[in-house]
Formats: structure tokens, C-alpha cells, sequence
């Protein structure tokens, strides 16, 4: 056996174990666009939440109440839009690849990544029928970072360092009420927008060339 | 030099083998299509070389019917498991030795 055997039977271990353990088919470029739409639909709220400030006479009721259905609306239209684009991208990465889209790994960091981010949205919403809405964004923040890092076991292990932003960001957002929407368009725009051109530049224009 | 040699398992001396025994240890079944298209290989050409491990009892083939469907599915043995983490080691002490050769 010579050397570059060895080297080359130890690679084919590492690529299969890799290749068969995680899901592969991430693309940085949906990460940059859901930052975007992010940063949108905070721009969105931002206006909605100024409108309401001049309105006279609603001060018997607490002024978000009138704009709870038009801000749910917009972060439901936000996170469908971005859960389409990241599996359009997948499946479209996955197909060059030659890899089937729907795999065990797949199904495994879906599975893991959207349990617990079910759990926050319900208790999301908990929180708004029980108008603790103060502690909303950092809810969203610290169960979506707790959803990235529990996925990242099952693909790209640099997840799991968005993920602790996301929880640094969700704690800070706790200990300081009214800034939520700034740290949130920071963890939901700015952050992914970071990590979607970190991965095109470390991750997948390495593996391309 | 000549005992790291001598644990260099002939079983994986073939991509193939290789490859499926390293898909097993990370994974505790796999079934014959995923595994196939992971290896990049022909229905044939994998049927043989799973045949091969199988009669070193490196794996254990299981079939069985999903609906009407035949599903095929692999796992390792503990004799696999042994036999590929010695190779491993073999392979990284020939390595080692090499490097402080040069």
C-alpha cells in the first residue's frame, strides 16, 4: 500500500460517513434572500407600528391591540415566503448534486429543526392571547437559535454557531423590552444575511472548485 | 512497518466495500436504494460486494415488504464494526509512520 492510497481510502471514508450522515443540499444564496425579506417585513412593521401611534382616542385599549392581525399576518407571509424559497433551493442544489432531495438526513434536520420551532410558535401565540407581548421577539429569538443548533447535528455544522447568535441575541432582547424589533430584524435579516455569504464564499465555492 | 501491513483488511481494499461499510458505521440501516445512490454504483455491482461482506459477516441483510413493495435494508455486525475500526487504525498509524519517514 502506498501513501497516497492510505490518503485517498481515509477520504472516501470521511466524504461517505459525511455524505450519509448529513443533509448536504443547503444553499447560501435562500440564507442572503430570507435576510432580505426579514429586513422587509421589519421595515413593513416598523411603518404599521408608527401609523397606530397618532391614533387619538385609543388609549382606553392598549395600542397594539389594533395591529396584532396585520402584524401576524405580515411574519406569517415572511416565514412562508422564506420556508419556500430554502426548500426551492435545496431541491434545486440537490438535483445538481445528483442527490435525492427527500433522504434520511433530510428528513432527520427537518424533523429535528422544526419541533422545536413548532413548540415557539405555539407558545408564540400563548404569549400574545396573554398580551405578554414584550416577551414575544425574544421567544422567537432564543426558539429559533435553540432550532438551529439542534439541526446543525444533521447538516452543515457552522448552524450551530447561528444559532448561538440567535440565542445571544434572543437574551439580550429579553433584558431589553422595546428594542425587540431592532434585535429581531438584526437575528432574522442581518444575521442570515452574514451566514448566506460566509457559506457561498467558505462553504460551497470551496466544494464547487 | 510490516504489522500495520498485515491489519490493512483486504475486505476493504475495494472502494465499494469501503464505502459501504463507512455509510454503516455512521448509520445504523441504510436501505439498498439510498445506499446505491451514495456510492454511485449499479444495482449489480453493489448486490455483489454487499454479498461479499455479508458472507464475512461484516453485515446482516434484512428484507422485508413495505405494502407490495420489496424493501431492502442493511445494518452492520459487531464483527464489521471491529474489523473496519481496525482497518482505520491501520491506516492511521501506516499514515503516522510514513509522515515521520519523510
Amino acid at each position: 500500500m502506498k501513501n497516497n492510497e492510505a490518503v485517498e481510502a481515509v477520504k472516501e471514508i470521511r466524504g461517505m460517513m459525511e455524505k450519509s450522515s448529513r443533509f448536504l443540499s443547503f444553499s447560501g444564496t435562500s440564507a442572503i434572500l430570507i435576510g432580505l425579506y426579514a429586513l422587509a417585513g421589519t421595515f413593513v412593521a416598523y411603518g404599521i407600528l408608527s401609523s397606530v401611534k397618532d391614533i387619538p382616542g385609543e388609549f382606553s385599549r392598549p395600542v397594539w391591540v389594533t395591529i396584532v392581525p396585520d402584524i401576524t399576518l405580515l411574519a406569517l407571509i415572511v416565514f412562508a415566503l422564506s420556508l419556500s424559497t430554502i426548500l426551492f433551493f435545496s431541491a434545486r442544489k440537490a438535483r445538481k448534486m445528483g442527490h435525492s432531495f427527500i433522504s434520511g438526513p433530510a428528513y432527520r434536520t427537518f424533523l429535528n429543526f422544526f419541533l422545536p420551532l413548532t413548540v415557539g410558535g405555539i407558545f408564540s401565540v400563548a404569549l400574545l392571547m396573554g398580551e405578554n407581548i414584550g416577551i414575544i421577539a425574544p421567544a422567537m429569538l432564543l426558539f429559533y437559535g435553540l432550532s438551529l443548533i439542534n439541526a446543525s447535528k444533521y447538516t452543515y455544522g457552522s448552524i450551530f454557531w447561528l444559532g448561538c447568535c440567535e440565542l445571544l441575541l434572543g437574551l439580550i432582547c429579553a433584558f431589553f423590552p422595546g428594542k425587540g424589533l431592532l434585535l429581531w430584524s438584526i437575528g432574522f435579516g442581518v444575521l442570515h444575511i452574514v451566514y448566506g455569504i460566509y457559506f457561498y464564499f467558505r462553504v460551497e465555492r470551496d466544494s464547487a472548485a | 512497518m510490516i504489522e500495520h501491513l498485515e491489519s490493512i483488511n483486504k475486505a476493504f481494499e475495494s472502494k465499494v466495500r469501503l464505502g459501504i461499510m463507512s455509510v454503516l458505521m455512521v448509520n445504523d440501516e441504510i436501505d439498498f436504494n439510498s445506499l446505491k445512490e451514495l456510492l454511485g454504483v449499479t444495482d449489480g455491482n453493489l448486490a455483489s460486494h454487499i454479498r461479499a461482506l455479508e458472507s464475512l459477516e461484516y453485515v446482516v441483510v434484512k428484507k422485508q415488504f413495505v405494502g407490495r413493495k420489496p424493501k431492502t435494508t442493511f445494518t452492520r455486525t459487531e464483527k464489521g464494526e471491529k474489523a473496519f475500526q481496525e482497518h482505520l487504525q491501520a491506516l492511521e498509524s501506516f499514515l503516522k509512520n510514513n509522515m515521520s519517514m519523510e
